[in-house]
């Protein structure tokens, strides 16, 4: 970035990172993921740092640059959501025959004392807050919201298979952290 | 014969995704006969039944909220 610092100044220089940084975190809603973005665009518009006079003009294609970067993050993210990367639940609970592995059965939950308990809410708020953010929003768009299937999918751009994998594995993580935090009490 | 992986998905969305007479068999007669896919689904309408209460009740919170203006 030397050449950078003696092309725009030092204090030019971390005025446009910082202005860079802010923009691309919004976008992108994630600190480390908005300064990659950043480095990575500053490092690309360097390469055709001889083509500029001003200031203002390397600024624009900084920027320019910047917003390819944070347009292809959001398209990997998007693809690795639909490919659902996330983790796959169902093979730490599934044997390879597809049968129940010891420490992942479920225990019977009683909605008559856990309605009533505050810490019930607490432990079901956290387990929600575990599953993965597609995972999450497609099981309470349906069981608490009470959106459909179809209406989930169009709202999410989903197939239906998606949603059926997502919903299969957004219960089973449910069950696993409730088993885990509620009946054993490991919180 | 279906493994309990298959059935935990049939059930995940038996309200959802149509289902063949065959696989309605299947699921129910495994449901039958294995317990944990039994907890399984029994614990997944118990957890749609609380989410749904506690949304009428938010839903309330909030009308009444609407009605009875803070402050005055």
């Amino acid at each position: 970035m030397k050449e950078l610092s003696d092309f725009l100044g030092e204090q030019t220089l971390n005025h446009l990172n910082t202005q860079l940084t802010a923009f691309a975190y919004a976008q992108l809603g994630s600190q480390s993921a908005a300064q990659d973005a950043v480095q990575d665009s500053l490092l690309a518009a360097v390469q055709s740092l001889e083509k500029f006079k001003g200031h203002s003009a390397f600024k624009s294609w900084v920027f320019a640059i910047l917003k390819h970067k944070i347009a292809d993050v959001l398209r990997t993210r998007h693809k690795e959501a639909s490919l659902y990367v996330e983790e796959d639940i169902t093979e730490l609970v599934f044997d390879e025959a597809g049968h129940w592995q010891a420490g992942f059965v479920p225990s019977v939950l009683e909605p008559q004392v856990a309605t009533e308990n505050e810490a019930f809410w607490q432990v079901l708020e956290l387990c929600l807050q575990n599953l993965s953010a597609l995972q999450g929003r497609v099981f309470l768009m349906k069981e608490y919201i009470g959106l459909d299937g179809d209406e989930i999918c169009r709202i999410l751009s989903l197939t239906k298979q998606n949603y059926y994998v997502l919903m299969h594995r957004a219960k089973l993580q449910l069950q696993v952290c409730l088993t885990r935090h509620w009946f054993e009490g490991e919180i | 014969m279906k493994s309990c992986q298959e059935i935990t998905y049939l059930a995940s969305n038996i309200a959802d995704r149509p289902m063949t007479t065959g696989e309605k068999i299947e699921l129910h007669w495994h449901l039958m006969i294995c317990k944990h896919c039994r907890k399984f689904y029994q614990n997944n309408q118990k957890l749609s039944i609380i989410l749904q209460e506690q949304n009428k009740e938010s839903t309330l919170t909030a009308t009444q909220a609407i009605h009875q203006p803070q402050g005055g």
